[in-house]
């Protein structure tokens, strides 16, 4: 996988891989963040390992100029939510 | 060398799995955390919108992710969305079970192969669902006859588990009547199909038949001081060919 873009799991554990718990002392109070969705156009690598299996390599946008080959985005939905809001 | 293919095409159910896998991988993550932190998240949907430019060969249809400064791509949506224990219990097939023959393993053409996979049907124990139930499966796949496809999954779970002699032995039967006894592993395993010996060509009465033991009917006890040859068929995909003589003779 060209070094550009990481694994899939990457940027979804960075998506959610926070704690719901925003806060704390210094604000007085303590909020829980029940919910997270993320709509985000992405770039994809889409290649095949040494051992045949598909490896999907993603990345945000990599340029914030027009380039003169224009980049494909594909978009990805992300939905997570706080295992109390799941009622565990 | 890298042997990383670049920008590979790929069939909608590999990439799928890849999405399974790193989604899981996510998912391993969280809860690992969710040891340490007792408030974590967990994955409810990722859905992705793809470029592709799709291709089909006659045989299969496979896509190819457009690359930067292509155009004209079309788009298809990939939604994967949590479900509980209990719907995954109820929307999905039991593993296959030891020894158990899938279409892919089975000595079967490959048109034909697809042609099963089209109705669902991938291995032997689907088959007999639909027979079972007296579905023609010839009016729903032209081409298809169910009692074919029986015999060569038959044949090809039956390659995978062949009969294995271990000894031979000629012993005094029920009324002295001297009787072949043919010890070894997965002999007579079909009930349907009683096991027919021939002795040198002629026919020999099978006295008992068991996985593990078929004994037959010997003319006389001196049927082996010469060589002969013993063919035994246990069913109609394992057929046995055993050359035999007495020790006496051979000494």
């Amino acid at each position: 996988m060209d070094e550009t873009f990481r694994p899939l799991s990457a940027t979804l554990l960075d998506f959610a891989g926070h704690s719901p718990v925003v806060g704390g002392d210094e604000w007085g109070q303590r909020l829980t963040m029940t919910g997270i969705e993320i709509a985000s156009p992405v770039e994809l690598a889409v290649t095949r390992g040494a051992d045949g299996s598909l490896l999907i390599g993603t990345t945000p946008p990599l340029y914030p100029l027009m380039t003169s080959v224009a980049p494909v985005f594909h978009n990805l939905r992300f939905r997570a939510a706080s295992e109390e809001q799941d009622g565990r | 060398m890298d042997a990383e293919v670049a920008n590979a095409s790929w069939r909608l159910e590999d990439f799928v799995d890849s999405l399974v896998v790193e989604l899981d991988k996510t998912r391993e993550t969280l809860a690992v955390k969710a040891l340490n932190r007792p408030l974590s998240y967990t994955v409810r949907e990722l859905a992705l919108d793809l470029n592709i430019f799709p291709s089909y060969d006659g045989d299969e249809v496979t896509f190819l992710t457009a690359q930067p400064g292509q155009q004209g791509a079309s788009k298809v949506s990939i939604q994967l969305g949590t479900i509980t224990d209990q719907q995954v219990r109820v929307t999905s097939k039991p593993p296959a079970s030891k020894g158990e023959v899938t279409i892919d393993q089975a000595d079967i053409d490959k048109d034909t192969k697809k042609k099963l996979r089209k109705i669902g049907v991938t291995n032997a124990d689907d088959l007999k669902t639909i027979e079972r139930k007296n579905v023609d499966i010839a009016q729903v796949e032209d081409g298809i006859d169910y009692r074919k496809l029986a015999n060569q999954i038959e044949k090809s779970k039956r390659a995978k588990s062949p009969p294995v002699v271990r000894a031979a032995s000629l012993v005094a039967g029920d009324d002295d009547r001297p009787t072949l006894v043919i010890a070894g592993e997965r002999l007579a395993i079909n009930p349907r199909f009683p096991p027919v010996a021939v002795i040198d060509g002629k026919l020999a009465e099978v006295l008992s038949s068991s996985p593990e033991e078929i004994r037959v009917a010997v003319s006389h006890a001196d049927r082996f001081a010469r060589p002969a040859e013993l063919v035994l068929t246990v069913d109609p995909f394992a057929v046995m060919r055993v050359n035999l003589q007495d020790r006496k003779g051979v000494q």
